[in-house]
């Protein structure tokens, strides 16, 4: 089958939904379709920029396509008579961040037409698509309060997967990924002053700006772990990160109320590796269950030392938990085929 | 200006128009039909005058044609047509039934007049709240007031002509407006929703007839003055009675016909008024189209004087020209935009002063008669062609239906945005409609610089 | 600089019209400029032409330093610093209205979308900071249609280094899509009237098995069979430059194409001649006859003639096939002086 992936575009930019697309497509060619995104600059700012580019989504005509998967508002519009739902986003400017006062959107009566018409095109594009699925449990229920519609929750797989292929944990929690506030790391380094001598930590990923990268290294010296926190902040390449994950004794990831499970999480499922998250992280709680596939405690750093201190330590428990760990993560049945599968019924 | 040189599918077209013979509107409609049919287009013709007014001899398009009142016949004609042209003048009997099918039925307007206040007021009597709101809309409380209690004709047009017009009325309800002149084209341009355009009036070349056009002007005998046209004030009869009355070498020399419908006290008061001053003065009454051939053979010098002006373009000037006799008119309005080495001009305000010292310059000159008649002759059918309306008139129904093209693509998004719970708005947000001027048709002519 | 190109497509079509594209983003990239490509979706209905320049027109840009468009309607798209490497117009409504690809009937209505059309089109082109055209024939359609006056860019192929030479055996190949206005049938017919041992290889894929069908057919009928050879696939580069660098010539003979057509530019840098008929458009701004290749009427026996020749003349042949590298650089077809005409 002809299957066009369809997403926004913001010019010379690329982040995890061009990321997911590009996987998408190529898992649909391995999968034995002809596969291909079409990406559509889409600008927000200014507000008043949105009706046209909702316009410009709806007058695209599409001929030899058979299948449109279709990931963002307003890709979403397009038409075309099998159309199907991955949804990545809405436009959150027009609901809950209306809603918390952190929207684009000018507070006067073209704002509201504004809008009442995104409000009224999504649901028209729900209707008509013949699925409706969403990215995230956050989204699923979003979907449903603001415009009443059911849809099914599709987690996204990770990419690649026989990368993290696990093995005996070398004594230390790996925390990997985005570095900066909204993820905490900086609350396991201080963790660390407050965890016995066995344990250690290793934090490894690209920072979103100098200051975050200099916040955990002024934490390590401030605390003196200098010799417990090894911090190797830039972006990794796959095997190298791979490497750090495999060796780990669990894996650390709590970010502060995310919508989803988190690449990092799934790779640590999949290595089969105990997991440490907080009460607040959101999505990831879905794979992290305390004394069961890894710790969740308080986002403070006296707990979070605890939970630290017996992953480094207790080798045995950290191994259980990690393959109960990757056993839940199995039973999720998060694999592209299977994705695939459900994106084309 | 520059006509496109592409190709012009052939139309379906319906023209509305008077079919009585007396109908100048009429008779040049006759010719533009002449002139599409010829291009290979297809026209139905659509009579226009009241069922009251549809006595004497009826003219033959030599095309398909019944009358505005035959509702099925003409929907039907109205549904396979490429585009539906009505020719209005201000007159409601001759006009009547375009006022109706207008209303229903968008098309291309052929303003024969910017003055329509005796059309529109004869329409204003069946429906007086009607009328009044469109006064009001167009010319607000006041007007529509006082618009239908003037005492008189000459009161009523004296008040109305330049403050409420009507031009609006009717250049709202077209697609698209051909007018024969410039001086009322503003309020055309700001009523019409659509392209309007500038094209001089189709005149057929009036055949040679009688021995005045061919032989030498002689200066024995009176030096023959001649008014065309239904005899009203507003055509200053009594000022060139006056002129010619001032001096003793035009009363001796001259001969005054008026040829064209009068009503017995106008007839009696300017007879009076000839007797007294001793000018010598026919009044003919309404003539055949030979006998106003004959009388324009016969013309030394035709006055066409319009005060007030209210006519887009005058049939009876432009007739005068091509039958290359000298012509004086006032200095206003569509005379105004006569070339002035076509015709003599006089000043509106100075009007008996100015026309003496015409008439006398031209009795005295009978080489100036002719070389003035002549150059008015050749300017004239270059100028008032069939061939170039019905070209410019075919080229604006193609640029009308590229009007058309553009709504029914607006049409598209208003439609799609009203789903969006009634975002039509948005339609005109700048971020919107500005890119979109790459679509835009030209107005007056269009711009292909 | 922040550089966007922009062109229409067609979902899961590839060839051409993307090349151009996808190989001048390669080589910008390779600048260090950053680059974005944009393809949006487009149909050529009639009655769906405007809403569809509209959506283009809705197009926000305003990231780009530059916007480079190709394929219409992306010429439409608005930007203060817009190039124009216009490919071809939406043909039906301009050089090929007065002919059977029309599609549609010439009345009042589309008539009007016609002129209509041109209109826009015009305007658009218009507010090109520059326009460029592929070839002598697109420039001369904008300057007709339009009024409008481009310089032919003319495009290079990927990394042309990859052709060579590496002698001449007796094969002449035509690679390129075996599609009937390409005709690959006529130069089958040829090799009914040579007179020397000279062999053809067509190689290319089809969107229509039965013209293919017709090509075997005629092999078979002829007894071509051991002198023809029909490749009917995909060809892979490698496998191109190999053919090329070993034949005595390539032919490139399609109808009336408006520009010279990547196949003749590939021959060219493997410096071997080319054969193409006097009715092949844009291939005659390449191709000299003597000089860097033959052009002959397009009739098998014409052509079976200079297939001998080829094969007969081998100093010609060989002196040819340098000529054609010489005509590359005479015709300054690089991407060097690409991106410094569509940065300039």
């Amino acid at each position: 089958m002809k299957v066009l992936v369809v997403n926004n575009m913001a010019p010379f930019l690329w982040g995890g939904a061009e990321e997911l697309a590009a996987h998408l497509q190529r898992n649909l060619t391995e999968a034995g379709h002809q596969s291909e995104v079409l990406r559509i600059p889409f600008q927000w700012e200014p507000a008043t920029r949105i009706p046209s580019q909702m316009l410009m989504v709806r007058s695209l005509e599409l001929w030899n396509v058979d299948r449109v998967i279709a990931l963002k508002f307003p890709a979403y519009l397009i038409r075309h008579p099998h159309k199907t739902l991955w949804l990545l986003h809405q436009y959150r400017q027009a609901y809950d961040l209306l809603e918390s006062g952190q929207s684009n959107l000018p507070e006067n009566e073209v704002g509201a037409t504004i809008r009442n018409a995104i409000v009224a095109a999504d649901g028209e594009a729900f209707k008509e698509s013949r699925r409706i699925f969403v990215n995230s449990e956050v989204t699923r229920t979003r979907l449903k309060k603001f415009n009443r519609f059911d849809s099914e929750v599709l987690l996204p797989p990770l990419n690649d997967p026989e990368l993290f292929t696990g093995g005996a944990g070398q004594g230390y929690v790996f925390a990997g990924g985005r570095i900066n506030g909204m993820k905490r790391q900086h609350l396991l380094v201080e963790a660390m002053a407050k965890a016995p001598p066995l344990a250690r930590l290793v934090v490894a990923g690209p920072p979103d700006t100098p200051d975050d990268a200099r916040q955990l290294e002024r934490l390590v010296e401030q605390h003196g772990l200098g010799d417990r926190v090894k911090l190797d902040l830039r972006f990794l390449p796959r095997s190298e990160y791979a490497a750090y994950l495999n060796a780990a004794n669990a894996v650390a990831y709590l970010p502060y109320d995310e919508d989803s499970l988190g690449y990092v999480a799934m790779e640590a499922a999949t290595a089969g590796k105990a997991l440490i998250s907080a009460h607040d992280s959101g999505g990831v709680l879905g794979l992290v269950r305390p004394g069961e596939t890894g710790w969740v405690t308080e986002p403070d750093p006296e707990p979070l030392a605890q939970a630290m201190a017996s992953a480094c330590t207790d080798q045995t428990t950290a191994a259980r938990l990690g393959a109960a760990a990757r056993e839940l993560w199995l039973r999720m049945g998060i694999t592209w085929p299977r994705t695939i599968e459900k994106l084309l019924t | 200006m520059a006509t496109d040189d592409r190709e012009v599918a052939d139309m379906n077209l319906v023209m509305f128009a008077p079919c009585p013979r007396a109908s100048a509107i009429g008779r040049m409609a006759h010719l533009v039909v002449n002139e599409l049919c010829g291009n290979g287009h297809t026209v139905v013709v659509v009579c226009t005058e009241s069922a009251e007014s549809r006595h004497g001899e009826v003219r033959d398009f030599g095309a398909q044609a019944m009358h505005w009142t035959d509702s099925d016949e003409v929907q039907a004609a109205i549904t396979s047509a490429d585009a539906v042209i009505y020719q209005i003048g201000d007159n409601f009997h001759y006009h009547e039934g375009s006022l109706y099918w207008l209303e229903r039925q968008r098309g291309i307007v052929c303003l024969h007049d910017f003055f329509l206040g005796n059309l529109f007021w004869t329409w204003g009597q069946s429906d007086r709240k009607r009328a009044s709101a469109v006064l009001q809309q167009w010319y607000g409380d006041e007007i529509a007031r006082t618009y239908f209690a003037h005492t008189s004709s000459a009161n009523f047009i004296a008040a109305t002509h330049e403050n409420a017009p009507m031009t609006e009325w009717i250049a709202s309800q077209a697609s698209a407006v051909i007018a024969h002149s410039g001086w009322g084209m503003g309020r055309v341009l700001s009523a019409c929703p659509g392209p309007v355009r500038l094209v001089p009036l189709a005149y057929e070349v009036v055949p040679a007839v009688g021995s005045r056009f061919e032989t030498p002007i002689s200066s024995v005998g009176r030096m023959q003055v001649l008014t065309v046209g239904h005899v009203n004030p507003n055509k200053r009869a009594e000022c060139v009675i006056r002129a010619i009355g001032a001096d003793e070498r035009l009363r001796e020399g001259t001969s005054y016909t008026l040829a064209g419908a009068i009503q017995t006290d106008m007839r009696r008061g300017l007879e009076e008024l000839a007797n007294a001053l001793g000018v010598d003065l026919h009044v003919c009454g309404e003539v055949s189209d030979q006998e106003l051939q004959r009388l324009l053979a016969g013309a030394d010098v035709v006055c066409c004087l319009r005060n007030p002006t209210l006519e887009a373009a005058s049939a009876s000037a432009i007739e005068a020209m091509l039958s290359a006799r000298p012509l004086i008119v006032e200095n206003a309005g569509f005379f105004a935009e006569l070339p002035d080495d076509c015709v003599r001009k006089i000043r509106p305000d100075h009007e008996e002063a100015d026309l003496c010292k015409e008439l006398l310059d031209l009795k005295a000159n009978p080489m100036t008669r002719k070389s003035l008649g002549m150059q008015a002759q050749a300017w004239a059918r270059e100028t008032f062609t069939a061939k170039n309306y019905a070209r410019q008139l075919t080229d604006l129904v193609s640029l009308s239906q590229r009007s058309m093209l553009v709504s029914e693509t607006m049409q598209v998004f208003a439609r799609q945005l009203a789903q969006w719970a009634g975002a039509e708005s948005m339609l005109t947000l700048p971020d919107t409609l500005g890119p979109l001027r790459i679509f835009d048709v030209g107005a007056v002519q269009d711009q292909k610089a | 600089m922040k550089i966007a190109l922009c062109s229409s497509f067609v979902p899961f079509v590839y060839g051409g019209a993307r090349n151009i594209v996808e190989w001048l983003e390669s080589t910008l990239l390779a600048e260090g400029h950053q680059v974005e490509r944009i393809y949006l979706p487009h149909v050529d209905t009639p009655e769906r032409l405007f809403t569809q320049m509209a959506a283009y027109r809705w197009l926000d840009l305003d990231a780009a330093d530059r916007v480079i468009c190709f394929r219409p309607p992306a010429h439409v798209v608005p930007h203060p610093n817009k190039v124009l490497w216009f490919i071809h117009h939406i043909r039906a409504f301009y050089d090929l209205w007065d002919t059977p690809y029309r599609g549609f009937p010439a009345d009042a209505r589309h008539c009007n979308i016609r002129d209509a059309l041109h209109d826009a089109d015009t305007r658009a082109l218009r507010e090109a900071r520059h326009v460029f055209t592929n070839s002598a024939v697109v420039s001369q359609r904008l300057r007709d249609y339009n009024g409008v006056n481009s310089e032919v860019l003319y495009p290079p192929i990927f990394a042309p280094q990859r052709f060579h030479c590496r002698g001449f055996n007796d094969e002449v190949v035509y690679i390129c899509r075996v599609e009937h206005h390409k005709r690959q049938h006529l130069l089958v017919e040829a090799m009914r009237y040579t007179q020397t041992p000279v062999r053809l290889r067509l190689c290319g894929t089809s969107s229509r098995s039965d013209y293919v069908k017709e090509l075997f057919a005629l092999v078979n009928r002829y007894g071509l069979g051991k002198r023809v050879i029909i490749e009917h696939g995909w060809i892979s580069e490698e496998q191109k430059v190999d053919y090329l660098a070993e034949c005595l010539a390539a032919a490139y003979l399609p109808l009336d194409e408006d520009s010279y057509g990547y196949p003749s530019l590939e021959a060219s840098h493997a410096g071997k001649p080319i054969l193409t008929t006097s009715d092949a458009g844009g291939v005659l701004e390449l191709v000299e006859h003597g000089r860097n290749g033959l052009v002959c009427n397009p009739r098998p026996e014409e052509l079976a003639a200079a297939l001998d020749q080829l094969y007969e003349d081998r100093h010609a042949t060989e002196r040819m096939g340098r000529a054609a590298r010489d005509r590359l650089e005479e015709l300054d077809i690089n991407w060097a002086r690409v991106l410094n005409r569509l940065l300039a």
